[in-house]
């Protein structure tokens, strides 16, 4: 027996010595009493809802994002002339505003901090801005997002910006109704009977809610997420009268999304339908 | 901890009945590989009360319920990480790491003991988690890779340098105190 598998069987024997018995009854009771106020997430009617148009979209933007991903590789691997020129990122609108001209090194959505996070996306439709790496591909929403309706990735209603195949970020917001208060949009949006007991997380400058943490997103799903066996992180927050969702899928990890959150910046006035639509 | 499929399957149709056989099914073992990573039985609780919330909230979107072991190791994996995180942010402190010292023992049980536990405490989360999944739970590479969301590979080298880790802590001699920052 060689000198590694004396330190696995050493390890495996000490874990087992090491290892408790039992768990308190204390964790089933108080975690019974937190279900007890806990309803179940229907992930196909939270957020993977979507039409079957909706594969037809992703797999164009997939397909394209690839395309553009790897004419930008190709082009910068080029003899010379490659650093410092302009490099052909995605930029549906002009709201995308890029502040950077080459394509980041961070070609994955693993471990992101602010400093890779080299690009600015603003949503005018939705009223926030958040940064994100410049070789990544932008969407942005061409819906408002409408109380009672889901929000469903595709669907058009959130900013989607994305690392094709890899990673995505998600964003949208929606004015709350006439009366109604910021733990009753919270309620609602995220099934917490009582949403304060939900773990808190910075969005910006503001305290969000984490509605999902590394969610499992199973394959096969319409329109599933943007990788296969990909995790799903989900959180929301009320900031002056608008319901904010964020969400981030993919091979992402919390790090990443954290990092994309603590870029946000809230604009809640600038929002499509910041106020009210007259009555005729 | 192989929970029943048609058990899954009620749960995530929200019987809570059903639900509550899972957890008596998995809280202990749960409860063991939080401990374990964690080496703080409160916080390892507080991981476990989170996963098992968790665990009942996003069932429905576990669509393969054969995958229900998997697929709750990683929730419990997550909040480990997040109560680690968590727990460091509170903890910011000058630790000093109790060290015993290496008593002549002649069997050298204890003091192999005592090297594997400040070997162990030296390591990483990440270092910890791969070991507790290998050879605690006894799960394959691809398994381990599976728990934590990281491709194969990324789990066997994550696994070779934690088990060299371990190997040079154990080939050490006894040390003083070592005073530690904790961020």
């Amino acid at each position: 027996m060689n000198a590694e598998r004396d330190v696995e069987r050493l390890l495996s024997d000490w874990l087992v010595e090491e290892a408790p018995s039992g768990a308190p009854d204390r964790i089933v009771l108080a975690a019974s009493d937190r279900i007890d106020h806990t309803k179940q997430r229907r992930l196909g009617a939270a957020w993977r809802s979507g039409l079957m148009r909706v594969n037809w979209q992703l797999a164009t933007a997939a397909v394209v994002g690839v395309l553009i991903i790897v004419l930008g590789a190709a082009w910068m691997m080029r003899p010379s002339g490659g650093v410092g020129g302009p490099v052909a990122t995605p930029s549906p609108t002009p709201t995308a505003a890029s502040s950077s001209s080459a394509v980041s090194p961070s070609a994955t959505a693993a471990n992101l901090t602010g400093a890779d996070l080299t690009a600015n996306f603003t949503s005018t439709l939705h009223g926030y801005s958040v940064r994100y790496p410049d070789a990544w591909t932008v969407t942005p929403a061409t819906e408002t997002w409408v109380a009672g309706v889901r929000n469903a990735w595709g669907s058009g209603m959130n900013d989607e910006l994305s690392l094709p195949d890899v990673a995505r970020f998600s964003g949208a917001s929606q004015r709350l109704a006439e009366g109604q208060t910021a733990e009753e949009w919270l309620r609602l949006s995220t099934g917490y009977e009582d949403p304060s007991v939900m773990p808190t997380i910075d969005i910006g400058d503001q305290q969000g809610f984490i509605d999902a943490d590394g969610t499992a997103v199973p394959s096969g799903i319409t329109p599933g997420s943007v990788a296969s066996g990909g995790v799903m992180y989900d959180v929301v927050v009320v900031v002056d009268g608008r319901g904010y969702n964020f969400n981030m899928d993919g091979v992402v990890d919390r790090s990443s999304f954290e990092a994309m959150l603590a870029s946000v910046t809230f604009d809640a006035g600038s929002a499509v339908d910041a106020t009210p639509t007259p009555s005729p | 901890m192989t929970v029943e499929r048609a058990l899954v399957e009620r749960a995530a149709q929200g019987d809570r009945e059903a639900f509550d056989v899972i957890i008596s099914g998995v809280v202990d073992r749960l409860f063991a590989i939080a401990r374990l990573i964690l080496h703080d039985a409160d916080r390892a609780e507080d991981a476990v009360q989170d996963t098992l919330v968790a665990c009942w909230r996003d069932l429905p979107s576990l669509r393969d319920p054969d995958r229900f072991d998997a697929w709750l190791r990683r929730l419990l994996i997550n909040h480990v990480n997040d109560e680690f995180k968590r727990g460091r942010r509170q903890a910011a402190t000058i630790a000093v790491l109790r060290v015993e010292p290496s008593l002549s023992d002649a069997s050298g049980e204890v003091a192999i003991r005592d090297l594997l536990q400040r070997g162990f405490q030296r390591l990483s989360l990440d270092h910890r988690t791969v070991i507790v999944l290998r050879y605690y739970l006894g799960l394959s590479i691809e398994e381990t890779a599976a728990s934590l969301g990281i491709p194969a590979g990324t789990a066997k080298s994550r696994l070779h340098y934690a088990t060299e880790a371990m190997r040079l802590a154990l080939e050490a001699d006894a040390r003083p105190p070592v005073r530690e920052v904790s961020a």
